[in-house]
């Protein structure tokens, strides 16, 4: 059955059927804040806020509209109004200790140049960064993130652009640092 | 074909991603990296990148946060069900008279109820777009850039765009004095490919236009968009030599795309 379905389903009262959403997406989710903030704590509740707020607004789903663009829209709102609430929405090195965190726990694991990549993001703007985790990690097609970002498929293509530049610059700079311990 | 560094790097990670068309422009791509020197140490680092993020692990939640959720989706749906009315035999077939009652009043209701909605939505539709255009038209009295960018966008939130709306959108992106507004017209334009107005103002844009910004964002929306008739004016910045050569770069690159 489709996302699409699925949600017809749940319009019309069924409301658990969101657990078969959840079980298509809560990985995707999740990974899409753990990446965003580096903090997995939050992150975890982010994702159940996130169902949650699918099961309060299903109204507004439109079926012309595909289920994962709209998740992720949601997503994007739940990870905004959270850091407004805790009044850090301005501060762009938010998730910059958990994201070295992050890049900790991953070196642990072998792998090096991962660990590298998470450190470089952390240097980056969360516009940047997100625009990233959308395309290259959740591998969003331009198009499908031009919708979530309510923009044009040419200015993500150019905003994706300028990120992987800025990226791979960010990238060499912390395997300097990374080398010269 | 000379291409400055930045926009080189553009066509590498292209070439990396594999939307390069085979052609032209990606053997030229592939003969810059074989060639060696900073192209070639170019694409090796930004594939080195690119390569990373794609076989970034995924990771794992916390044990038990299914589970979680699950209890709190329970939780959900018992505070949204609406309680029973307790049952009583003895009056069963006055209920019963009753739901014919309620059955006959209920298909009137919704009959009615779904007159009304039409026309709300309709209400609605119309009122979004009344105020999207009003909200232009004002926006062009305004002094500030920033009101005349947020009319701009919020005309992107109206969905399907009615000619007046559009013809708006065209005199934003031909006559604005900010760039920037210009550019967010544009953006909102592309959505337009199979409108022959607005190709043909794209165009004319492209002819006329004297910001270097403005100009290649037009050259990015009509590739974008796949017009093949912006070859032609692709061919006249070329081959002018009073144009910029970034500009004369994305036409190039541009009209290889198209062809």
């Amino acid at each position: 059955m489709t996302d699409e379905a699925i949600m017809q389903l749940i319009q019309k009262g069924q409301l658990d059927k969101i657990s078969e959403l959840y079980e298509r997406y809560h990985l995707m989710v999740y990974n899409y804040f753990v990446k965003l903030s580096g903090d997995r704590d939050t992150s975890k509740d982010l994702v159940q806020n996130t169902f949650l707020r699918i099961i309060k607004y299903h109204g507004s789903f439109k079926e012309s509209s595909t289920f994962k663009n709209w998740l992720f829209q949601i997503a994007r709102n739940i990870y905004y109004d959270h850091y407004k609430e805790v009044k850090l929405v301005n501060n762009q090195n938010v998730g910059v200790e958990n994201l070295f965190n992050l890049a900790d726990e991953v070196e642990e694991g072998g792998d090096q140049k991962e660990s590298i990549l998470y450190a470089a993001l952390s240097k980056m703007s969360r516009e940047d960064r997100e625009i990233l985790i959308l395309s290259k990690f959740q591998k969003y097609k331009y198009q499908d993130i031009g919708k979530i970002l309510t923009c044009s498929e040419n200015t993500v293509k150019a905003r994706v652009f300028r990120a992987i530049k800025k990226l791979k610059q960010h990238y060499f700079e912390m395997e300097k640092l990374s080398y010269g311990n | 074909m000379e291409i400055n560094n930045d926009k080189m790097q553009d066509l590498l990670i292209e070439y990396i991603e594999g939307t390069l068309k085979e052609g032209e422009l990606k053997d030229f791509v592939k003969q810059k990296i074989e060639a060696g020197g900073w192209v070639a140490e170019e694409y090796a680092a930004l594939k080195l990148v690119l390569d990373t993020m794609d076989t970034a692990k995924t990771v794992a939640p916390p044990v038990g946060m299914k589970k979680e959720f699950e209890a709190l989706l329970q939780t959900e749906i018992t505070e949204s069900k609406v309680l029973p009315l307790k049952k009583d035999n003895k009056i069963w077939l006055k209920i019963a008279a009753g739901l014919v009652l309620l059955l006959v009043a209920g298909l009137t209701a919704i009959n009615v109820y779904q007159y009304q909605q039409y026309q709300t939505d309709l209400q609605a539709v119309n009122h979004s777009l009344k105020e999207a255009k009003d909200m232009m038209l004002a926006a062009q009295l305004d002094n500030s850039s920033s009101t005349r960018m947020k009319a701009v966008r919020t005309s992107f939130k109206v969905g399907n765009l009615d000619a007046e709306l559009i013809d708006l959108l065209i005199k934003v992106m031909q006559e604005d004095e900010n760039a920037n507004v210009k550019i967010a017209a544009i953006d909102g334009l592309s959505e337009f490919k199979n409108n022959n107005k607005v190709i043909d103002s794209m165009l004319q844009a492209l002819e006329e236009e004297t910001d270097p910004f403005v100009k290649i964002s037009l050259i990015h929306t009509l590739v974008g968009m796949n017009c093949k008739k912006a070859i032609k004016s692709l061919d006249a910045i070329i081959e002018n030599d009073s144009v910029d050569q970034s500009i004369k770069d994305e036409a190039h690159i541009g009209k290889f795309k198209l062809s």
